[in-house]
C-alpha cells in the first residue's frame, strides 16, 4: 500500500486507521454529501442510517479538496463508528521562486531517471487506458488499479503516461490541442490516484451512494477484500456530470454560426467534453460492472442505468419512503365544498398557503417558482413561503430575493429559511417544485404524507410520483399536476386552479396521502435495504 | 482476342521510340562532335512521334505516355506502357469526366450527408446526439442573440425532456449573467454619480476617499462619467429587452430604467447619437413603436452622419412595427395593456399614419390593407385561433 498524503486523507474522530479498526458492518461512500451538506440525499443516507439501529455504518466522505466541506451538517448517529474524508484534490500550492523552481527542475529529472529504471510497467496506467480508452470495466482493470502501482510525479512525469496521454489524444480526443488535452489529462487522472492510494476501510460489504468517484473507490475497495458492494443512484451520476459538463465555461467548443449549415459548425465539439463524459461514464460502469445490486428510484432512471453499461438484472427499483403519521393524516384543507357547489369561482375562504421546500440553489430553478407566483398573485391570493437553506449559493439567493422585490411581490412571497418537516407542511395547502433535476424528491413524499397536493416539473420521478407508476398506482388518480421544466406560465395555471378548486386540491391531497401510504413508506424502505444489507453481509 | 493482337501490334511504336534514343545515346557516347548534342535531341523529339501519332491511345492517355517518354529517355516508353496497362486496373484512362461511371451509392450517401448537414438549428437541436446538441446550446448561449434565445425557448417545449432541460438551463445561465451584469452596472452607476455629486459639492473625489463604496467600484467610478456609466447599463438593459432576456414581467420596469438612465446618458452631448438610437431600440423592444419614432423623428435633424443609416433603418422598422395590430401578438396586447391608463385601453396613436396623412384605422372587425397585405380582422383572427385549440 501507498504512503497516503496525510492532506488528501483524514479521518475524523472516530476512527484513526481504517486498516486496523474493527469492521464496520456497511461502509457508506458519499462524493459531496453526508454529512457536510444538507438536502436529499445526504436527508436519505442519514435516515437510512438511522433506520438499521443494529448495524455499524463507517463513512467515508469523498470531497474535493481539504477544508471546502464545512462543518458537519448532521449529527451522527451511534452506530456510525467511523467517519473518514478522502479528497481529490490538494489545495493551492504556493507558487515557487526562482531557486524553488531549480530545485523542483533537478527533482523531476531525477525522477524521470527513476521511472525509466523501472522494471515493469505500471499496471494502474495499463488500466486507465483500458478503462477509459478501451471502455473496459471487468475484473481485470480493476485488479490493475488496485494493484496502485503509479504515483503522482510518476502520472506527471513519466514517459510511459505521456505514451497514455497520446493514446487518449489519438483515439479519444484528436482533435484537442495537445496543451489543452494535457491538463485535463491531468485534472482527470490525478484524483483517481489519490483515490487509489486511499487506505481501504474495512467493512462486510461496500454502499455506494452514487457512482462516479466515489463509485470506483467502493469497486476498488469491494474487489481488493472481496466483499460485495451495492450501488444506490438517486439521479443518475453520469448524466448529471453531462449537464455540468454542458455549462461548463472551462471547456470551449469552437464558435461558430449558428445560421451557417449545420456541417460547418456541429463537428466542432470540444473534443475534451467527450473526453471528461467518456470519463465519467467509465467510471459509471467500473461500478456497476463490480456491483452486486444497483438500486434506482424509479423506471426512468432504470432505462439511463441500462444505457451506461448496467447490467438490466443487477438493477432493482427501491423508491424513497418517509414516515408518515400515526393513523392516516387529514388533508390540510376543511370539509370540501359539495360537488353541486363546486365551481371555479367558489374561493377558498383564505388565502391558499404555497410552499417551495427545498434548497435555494439554481438546479431547483427557483426563478421560474417566483414567475410563476407573481402570474397566479395577478388572478389569486396566495401566501407564498420559499422554505431551505440559503447559504449553498448566495448570489442565487440574493438573485431570487431581488426579484421578488422587483416584482414587487414581498408581501407575498417571503424566503423564511430551513424549518422542520412538522413546522413546514403543517401550514401549507399546496408544495410546489420548479426543479431542473431531480431524482424522486422526498418533499413531494413528505407532503403526501400531510395530505398536501404538488405541482412539481416533468424531472425525475415526479410524474410517476405523482401520476402513479403502475396501473395499480394510477388507479389512485393524480396526486398534483406535472409542468414543463422552465414554464412558469404552466406552474401558474395549475396553481390558479388549484386555488379556486378547494375540492380538487382535497381529492389530489387524499391521492397522494393515499399514494405514500401504499408505495412510499419509510418501513418498507428501510426493510428492503434491510434484506440487502443483510444479504450483503453474509455474503461469503 | 482481338484486344490482345491489337495490343502486340501497337507494341511497334513504343519499341521505335526507345530505339530512337537509343540511337541519339549513342551518339552522344561515341560521337564527340559539336553536332552530336543537337543530334541527339533530335532523335529524342523523333522518339516522340511514334507516340504521338498512335491512334489507340485517348487524349489523357496520349499525354500520359508522351510526358514518359520527354522525361525519361530510353525507359520512358517501357514506364508508360505499364502505366497505361495497369493504371486503374483497365488498362484505359478517364479521358472525359462525362464517360466517368457514376460511383452510385457513395454519392448518394454524400448527397444525403450533406442534406443532413444543411438541417436548421432547430432540427439539429431535436435530430443531432446528445453531444451535438449540448455544443450547439453552449453555441446560443455564447451567441446570445435574438436568435439563439428564440431556438432556445422553442427547444424548452420540445418533446424531448433532457432538450427541454439543457435549454431552460442555458436560458437560466443567459438571465442569470445578464442580472449580474444588470448589477454591476447599476452599482457603477451609482458609485459614479456620487462620486459626481461630491465632485460637485467641491468635496475629495479621489478612489477610497469615501467611506461608503468599495474600492473597486469608486476607482471604475472615479474614471467613469455618469453619463458613461448609465449608457453603459441602458444599452445593456435595451440588449436584454431586444433579445428577449429580459424577464417579461420585469419589461416594463426594466425599460422604465433604462429611460432614466438615457436621460442622464443625454447630458453629454458626445452620447446624444447613441442615446437616441439605444433609446429607439429599447422603444422597439418594449413594443411602443410610436415612441420610437417619436425618439427617431426628434434626433434625425442634429444626428451624425455615422448614426443617420441606423436611425433611418429603425425608423422604417418602428413604421412598420406601428402597423401591427393589438390581436396579431399578446405581447402587443400585453404592451397596450400595460399603458391602459396613458392610452385609456386604446391603441397608441399611430404616428406614422398622420405624418403619412393616411385615414386612421377603422375600429370595425373588418379586414384592413397594409400595403400589399391583407390582414384579416380581430373577429376572425380570433375565430381561427380558438378552432385551432
Amino acid at each position: 500500500m501507498a504512503a497516503v498524503d496525510g492532506a488528501a486523507y483524514a479521518s475524523f474522530g472516530l476512527s484513526d486507521d481504517p486498516e486496523i479498526a474493527e469492521p464496520a458492518d456497511v461502509c457508506l461512500l458519499v462524493e459531496g454529501t453526508y454529512p457536510f451538506v444538507a438536502g436529499g440525499v445526504s436527508s436519505w443516507v442519514h435516515d437510512v442510517i438511522q433506520g438499521h439501529p443494529e448495524l455499524s455504518f463507517a463513512v467515508l466522505y469523498v470531497g474535493s479538496y481539504p477544508g471546502a466541506q464545512g462543518e458537519p451538517r448532521y449529527q451522527l448517529p451511534s452506530n456510525v463508528v467511523a467517519l473518514h474524508r478522502v479528497f481529490c484534490q490538494e489545495s493551492a500550492l504556493a507558487p515557487l521562486d526562482g531557486a524553488g523552481r531549480s530545485a523542483l527542475r533537478e527533482q523531476i529529472r531525477t525522477l524521470r531517471a527513476a521511472i525509466d529504471a523501472r522494471p515493469e510497467p505500471s499496471r494502474v496506467l495499463a488500466g486507465l487506458q483500458r478503462m477509459h480508452v478501451d471502455g473496459e470495466a471487468g475484473t481485470d482493470v480493476l485488479a490493475a488499479l488496485a494493484s496502485n502501482d503509479l504515483t503522482l510525479p510518476e502520472l506527471l512525469h513519466g514517459r510511459p503516461s505521456f505514451q497514455l496521454l497520446t493514446t487518449i489524444a489519438e483515439r479519444v480526443a484528436p482533435d484537442a490541442p495537445f496543451l489543452d488535452l494535457f491538463w485535463h489529462y491531468r485534472a482527470i487522472f490525478a484524483p483517481v490516484l489519490r483515490l487509489l492510494a486511499a487506505p481501504t476501510v474495512q467493512a462486510r460489504c461496500y454502499h455506494a451512494v452514487a457512482t462516479g468517484y466515489a463509485g470506483l473507490l467502493a469497486a476498488l475497495w469491494s474487489h481488493r477484500t472481496g466483499r460485495p458492494l451495492m450501488v444506490t443512484e438517486h439521479g443518475i451520476y453520469a448524466r448529471e456530470r453531462d449537464m455540468e459538463l454542458a455549462r461548463a465555461d472551462w471547456i470551449r467548443d469552437e464558435v461558430g454560426g449558428v445560421s451557417e449549415p449545420r456541417s460547418t459548425w456541429a463537428p466542432r465539439i470540444s473534443p475534451l467534453r467527450r473526453l471528461w463524459s467518456s470519463f465519467f461514464r467509465a467510471l459509471s460502469r467500473i461500478a456497476y460492472v463490480q456491483a452486486r445490486h444497483i438500486i434506482t428510484l424509479s423506471d426512468a432512471n432504470r432505462v439511463k442505468q441500462i444505457v451506461d453499461g448496467a447490467p438490466p438484472a443487477k438493477i432493482e427499483i427501491v423508491p424513497n419512503g418517509v414516515a408518515l403519521q400515526s393513523g392516516p393524516q387529514p388533508p390540510r384543507d376543511p370539509e370540501p365544498p359539495a360537488p353541486d357547489q363546486r365551481s371555479v369561482i367558489a374561493l377558498p375562504s383564505r388565502r391558499m398557503r404555497v410552499g417551495f421546500v427545498g434548497r435555494v440553489v439554481p438546479i431547483k430553478d427557483l426563478v421560474t417558482f417566483v414567475r410563476a407566483c407573481d402570474i397566479a398573485l395577478n388572478s389569486v391570493d396566495l401566501d407564498v413561503r420559499v422554505i431551505g437553506p440559503a447559504e449553498e449559493d448566495p448570489g442565487y439567493a440574493a438573485r431570487c430575493r431581488q426579484l421578488v422585490a422587483r416584482l414587487g411581490r414581498s408581501s407575498s412571497i417571503q424566503f423564511v429559511g430551513p424549518m422542520p418537516p412538522a413546522r413546514i407542511y403543517g401550514d401549507l395547502d399546496l408544495v410546489v417544485l420548479t426543479s431542473f433535476s431531480e431524482g424522486q424528491p422526498l418533499v413531494i413524499l413528505e407532503a403526501y404524507a400531510w395530505g398536501l397536493p404538488v405541482i412539481a416539473t416533468d424531472v425525475g420521478a415526479c410524474r410517476e410520483m405523482i401520476e402513479g407508476r403502475s396501473d395499480d398506482d394510477r388507479r389512485i388518480g393524480p396526486s398534483g399536476v406535472v409542468t414543463r421544466v422552465a414554464a412558469p406560465k404552466e406552474t401558474a395555471a395549475a396553481m390558479v386552479r388549484l386555488a379556486r378548486d378547494v375540492r380538487l386540491r382535497w381529492q389530489m391531497g387524499a391521492a397522494g396521502h393515499q399514494r405514500v401510504t401504499a408505495y412510499y413508506q419509510r418501513k418498507d424502505m428501510l426493510a428492503r435495504y434491510r434484506a440487502l444489507y443483510e444479504g450483503l453481509i453474509e455474503a461469503p | 482476342m482481338a484486344d490482345a493482337i491489337n495490343r502486340k501490334q501497337s507494341v511497334a511504336p513504343w519499341i521505335a521510340a526507345s530505339i530512337a534514343d537509343l540511337v541519339g545515346l549513342g551518339l552522344l557516347i561515341g560521337v564527340q562532335e559539336p553536332w552530336t548534342l543537337p543530334v541527339a535531341g533530335v532523335f529524342h523529339a523523333a522518339a516522340l512521334l511514334p507516340i504521338a501519332f498512335l491512334r489507340r491511345l485517348r487524349g489523357s492517355e496520349k499525354s500520359l505516355a508522351l510526358s514518359f517518354v520527354f522525361a525519361l529517355p530510353i525507359f520512358g516508353a517501357l514506364l508508360a506502357v505499364l502505366a497505361l496497362e495497369h493504371g486503374d486496373g483497365e488498362g484505359t484512362l478517364i479521358s472525359d469526366l462525362a464517360l466517368a461511371p457514376p460511383l452510385a451509392t457513395e454519392a448518394v450517401a454524400g448527397d444525403f450527408g450533406r442534406l443532413a448537414a444543411a438541417l436548421p438549428s432547430c432540427e439539429a437541436l431535436s435530430a443531432g446526439t446528445v453531444e451535438e446538441r449540448r455544443a450547439i446550446i453552449a453555441t446560443l448561449v455564447r451567441r446570445g442573440d435574438a436568435e439563439a434565445v428564440a431556438l432556445l425557448r422553442w427547444a424548452l417545449g420540445a418533446s424531448d425532456p433532457d432538450l427541454a432541460v439543457d435549454a431552460a438551463l442555458a436560458l437560466e445561465e443567459m438571465t442569470a449573467s445578464f442580472d449580474a451584469r444588470l448589477a454591476a452596472c447599476r452599482e457603477t452607476l451609482a458609485a459614479a454619480r456620487t462620486t459626481g455629486a461630491s465632485a460637485a459639492a467641491g468635496e475629495d473625489a479621489r478612489p477610497g476617499a469615501g467611506t461608503s463604496d468599495a474600492a473597486a467600484i469608486s476607482e471604475v467610478a472615479a474614471s467613469l462619467p455618469a453619463s458613461e456609466a448609465a449608457l453603459a447599463a441602458a444599452e445593456l438593459i435595451t440588449h436584454a429587452i431586444d433579445v428577449g432576456v429580459a424577464d417579461p414581467a420585469l419589461v416594463p420596469a426594466l425599460a422604465g430604467e433604462a429611460r432614466e438612465d438615457y436621460g442622464i446618458a443625454a447630458a453629454d452631448p458626445a452620447h446624444a447619437d447613441a442615446v437616441a438610437i439605444g433609446r429607439s431600440q429599447l422603444e422597439l423592444g418594449a413594443m411602443r413603436p410610436d415612441t420610437a419614432l417619436a425618439c427617431i423623428d426628434a434626433a434625425l435633424p442634429t444626428a451624425g452622419v455615422d448614426a443617420r443609416p441606423t436611425l433611418l433603418a429603425l425608423r422604417e422598422e418602428a413604421l412598420l412595427a406601428s402597423h401591427a395590430l393589438p390581436w396579431e401578438g399578446p405581447s402587443a396586447l400585453a404592451s397596450y395593456q400595460v399603458r391602459a391608463h396613458s392610452h385609456a385601453r386604446r391603441p397608441p396613436p399611430l404616428t406614422a399614419r398622420r405624418r403619412l396623412g393616411l385615414p386612421p384605422i377603422p375600429a370595425a372587425s373588418g379586414s384592413i390593407r397594409v400595403g400589399p397585405v391583407q390582414v384579416p380582422g380581430a373577429a376572425a383572427t380570433r375565430k381561427v385561433r380558438n378552432g385551432g385549440r
